[in-house]
């Protein structure tokens, strides 16, 4: 133990580490001017009438139009000033705060990229990522450090490798590697794409790409950290980040990706940046040794157990039986990116035992497309939204309503088929941890 | 590494420049065809024949206009219901020019609002283009000038002659059928050259023909046919309780003759069908895409759908009111469709059922 927190404590140098702030808080910024650019800021976080909102974060409520779009112009302002490293201690707070603020609002719009966001942001409020490289050193040249012990670059390294590791675990599974499912259904729709279209057309050409992007997926965080294989694993980074990001809808994320893993790279690399820009600026900087002074021990050690947590939470699944692509127990929150393709159509059967009157729900009058859309697939959105539903007729002045659910759903190309028992009463019925029985097992 | 990396370039080089002729290749379709087929077999020509049937509208509301007499308002009436016809086999292309025009919130808001429409007509002053008249123009408005709620042809031709506001009543309606003109107009000609677009947008995509074409018919057949004729009416999409006046043209009594001709031109478009000859349509593609099963739910459940909707008669409000349940089990038809449409056909062919536009991962 003595030898590991020696090894871990060891003082390496802050540049990569410095980057990956700029380099970061630069994409995020950007990100957050696309997000808002494309409408989404109203589409997403004003239109909406309800929010499906996570279990024990059902307080967490938006702030109407003109308040959401003050916490954008600040998230952005947050990340820009990451970016900078200019009041770097309230800016990566600030960023990580409202961030993950938004993300909590509403779960339809979970994915594992803005969880991915979130973490790397809790991380850069504790780490000293403004003390080299930063507007802030500039303005108090005594914050410059030039050393910072292993664990704290390797922190971001872990993250990110945790990243691919787990995704490429996920991906071992029958569907993804005997049936090259899904990509067997999303490639061939891309045969538009230039020069290599024609290939996915080809039932073999899915099969490939689903062995490479596990084996990639695996081996990439090994082949990043070893100095011999380093650059030409970066070059499969950028190809297969650029790739999926022509392939599929997947926003920033692949370019996040792509200048995050610089942060793999050596001292060297990344000081040879940071003197260009100097050159550039006529900044005159001199290299001196500066340690970090502080050990940050309770830091390290929160972190070991905060990546201890991480390591054990995307196989929290293994307590529930069953399919986990089908009922998602245990889904969210682990890595498991573009492994399925999932679609699904809810009808709710109100019954009101008062009057004795059926009927259904129009459930675009009170979700949008992308919520419903979301929910027709998530059993424990459609539970949220069947005890929405109780509570407005009960305002209605109708208590004693009984909602079933008929839900379909495809799974990975499979026929269509009930997701939800049509024969349960779902207002009668409370989320929690426990394996839900109200789901129906996938039949093969 | 270096050699993972030249295996994975030859390899995708190898396969770019020649295509292997082993039995490998699965999913091929012509897409390009359908697109042809339904753009220029199915989609054009129902504009064509709405406009023109709009054109006839408009001749007779002249007619009608200079020489108000029950003849030319019961010619007037042959006209509409005409061109309400055959709209339904236009509504379900709501993207692209019909998208930019705004045709169904321009055309077919229902119910009416006979309150809105009574206080423009009394005021003389109106206009039709603002938002806040949406429910007071269009089909809807134009089937409660021409046939009243329930009264003779002689008092409603009254209230275009003799009426105190008969000149209003006339304005407003020549300028309810104006405002379909020009949208028509406009859409057509619009199409004149969308119609390359339309075939060219190829891929799957969100903004493609293909995704537009089956987000449209989603959309189209989900809110504005299986509720808004049948569901909401009948009262399964509405609480529970029946709404007959909610029927689409309520006022002419012809709703389940609008439902018809919009099921079975909606049947058409899916099977790619134009008059009697069988062209390419989503039923061809998801055969090729493996997707017989799927197809075969689709086709037995339209089929299904059209000859239980033929059993409906008109005025389809009052059998609502006489006989409900024979309208629930029309619904019940109708809603069998939708999995199939919505869940199953979308996954196979790699649409994404979006209405709107966001990232996923």
């Amino acid at each position: 133990m003595n030898k590991f927190l020696a090894y871990i404590q060891k003082p390496v140098h802050i540049a990569p580490l410095a980057m990956f702030r700029v380099l970061f808080g630069g994409m995020m910024f950007f990100s957050i001017l696309r997000f808002a650019s494309k409408g989404w800021i109203y589409d997403l976080y004003v239109k909406p009438s309800y929010f499906f909102t996570y279990m024990g974060f059902s307080w967490v409520k938006p702030l109407g139009e003109v308040g959401m779009y003050l916490v954008f112009i600040a998230l952005a302002l947050s990340f820009l000033f990451v970016m900078l490293g200019y009041f770097y201690r309230i800016a990566s707070v600030s960023a990580f705060v409202l961030f993950t603020y938004v993300e909590l609002i509403d779960k339809s719009n979970y994915l594992n990229h803005y969880y991915f966001i979130s973490i790397v942001s809790f991380l850069l409020c504790f780490l000293p990522a403004h003390r080299y490289f930063s507007f802030d050193v500039w303005r108090k040249p005594s914050l410059k450090v030039s050393h910072v012990p292993f664990w704290m670059t390797a922190a971001i390294k872990l993250q990110l490798g945790m990243v691919y590791f787990f995704a490429g675990v996920a991906k071992i599974n029958h569907d993804w590697l005997f049936n090259a499912m899904p990509l067997r259904l999303w490639l061939p729709p891309r045969q538009d794409m230039p020069i290599i279209g024609t290939l996915f057309t080809y039932t073999w050409v899915a099969y490939f790409f689903s062995w490479f992007g596990c084996i990639y997926d695996l081996t990439i965080p090994f082949f990043l950290c070893f100095k011999k294989t380093r650059t030409w694993a970066y070059v499969f980074v950028i190809l297969f980040h650029v790739l999926t990001g022509m392939l599929f809808y997947i926003g920033m994320f692949p370019y996040i990706m792509i200048v995050s893993t610089l942060v793999f790279f050596n001292a060297d690399f990344h000081l040879k940046i940071i003197a260009w820009f100097n050159k550039l600026f006529r900044i005159n900087s001199k290299e001196i040794y500066l340690p970090l002074e502080e050990r940050y021990s309770i830091l390290r050690n929160f972190l070991l157990l905060f990546f201890s947590i991480q390591i054990v939470l995307p196989f929290r699944y293994a307590a529930y039986s069953g399919k986990l692509f089908w009922h998602e127990e245990g889904f969210r929150f682990s890595w498991r990116v573009m492994l399925m393709e999932k679609g699904g159509y809810a009808i709710f059967k109100v019954k009101d035992k008062d009057s004795g009157r059926n009927w259904e729900v129009r459930n675009y009058d009170f979700l949008t497309p992308v919520q419903e859309k979301m929910m027709s697939t998530q059993p424990d959105m459609i539970l949220q939204f069947t005890h929405f539903l109780a509570e407005k007729y009960h305002k209605k002045g109708m208590p004693n309503v009984e909602i079933k659910v008929e839900c379909y759903v495809t799974l990975n190309g499979s026929p269509s088929r009930l997701l939800i028992n049509p024969e349960v009463d779902l207002t009668k019925v409370n989320e929690s941890f426990k394996k839900r029985d109200w789901v129906l097992p996938f039949e093969e | 590494m270096r050699a993972l990396l030249g295996i994975f370039i030859v390899a995708l080089l190898s396969c770019t420049s020649c295509k292997p002729k082993d039995k490998e290749e699965e999913k091929e379709f012509d897409l390009k065809g359908m697109l042809a087929n339904v753009g220029d077999n199915i989609i054009v020509p129902a504009y064509q024949n709405f406009k023109s049937t709009v054109d006839i509208l408009s001749v007779a509301a002249d007619t009608f206009n200079n020489n108000p007499t029950t003849p030319h308002l019961l010619s007037l009436r042959v006209a509409f219901k005409n061109a309400y016809i055959n709209w339904q086999k236009c509504d379900v292309f709501e993207f692209g020019p019909a998208m930019d025009n705004a045709l169904r919130a321009n055309f077919n808001v229902y119910p009416t609002d006979t309150t809105k429409i009574t206080t423009n007509v009394s005021s003389g002053s109106f206009n039709i283009d603002v938002l806040s008249n949406s429910d007071a123009k269009g089909f809807p408005a134009i089937d409660f000038l021409l046939y009243g709620d329930n009264q003779s042809d002689a008092y409603i031709l009254s209230t275009f002659t003799t009426h105190t506001h008969a000149a209003n009543k006339k304005q407003y309606l020549l300028a309810l059928i104006a405002g379909i003109k020009s949208k028509t107009d406009a859409t057509v000609s619009a199409w004149g050259t969308y119609i390359t677009t339309f075939k060219t947008s190829l891929g799957y995509s969100v903004g493609s023909s293909a995704g537009l074409l089956v987000n449209a018919m989603n959309s189209y057949y989900e809110r504005y046919l299986r509720d808004g004729k049948v569901g909401i009416p009948v009262g399964i999409r509405s609480l529970g309780i029946a709404l007959p006046r909610q029927t689409e043209a309520f006022y002419g009594k012809f709703s389940a003759e609008l439902l018809n001709a919009s099921l079975q031109s909606f049947q058409n478009l899916y099977l790619g069908k134009y008059g009697s000859t069988n062209g390419l349509g989503l039923d061809d593609h998801l055969v090729a895409y493996d997707g017989a099963a799927i197809d075969e739910n689709l086709r037995n459940y339209l089929a299904d759908a059209v000859v239980s909707c033929n059993t409906l008669s008109d005025p389809l409000s009052q059998q609502i009111i006489n006989n409900q349940t024979s309208v629930e089990a029309v619904y019940s038809k109708l809603q069998k469709v939708i999995i199939p449409l919505k869940v199953d056909m979308p996954s196979k062919l790699g649409i994404l059922i979006s209405y709107q536009d966001n990232d996923g991962d």
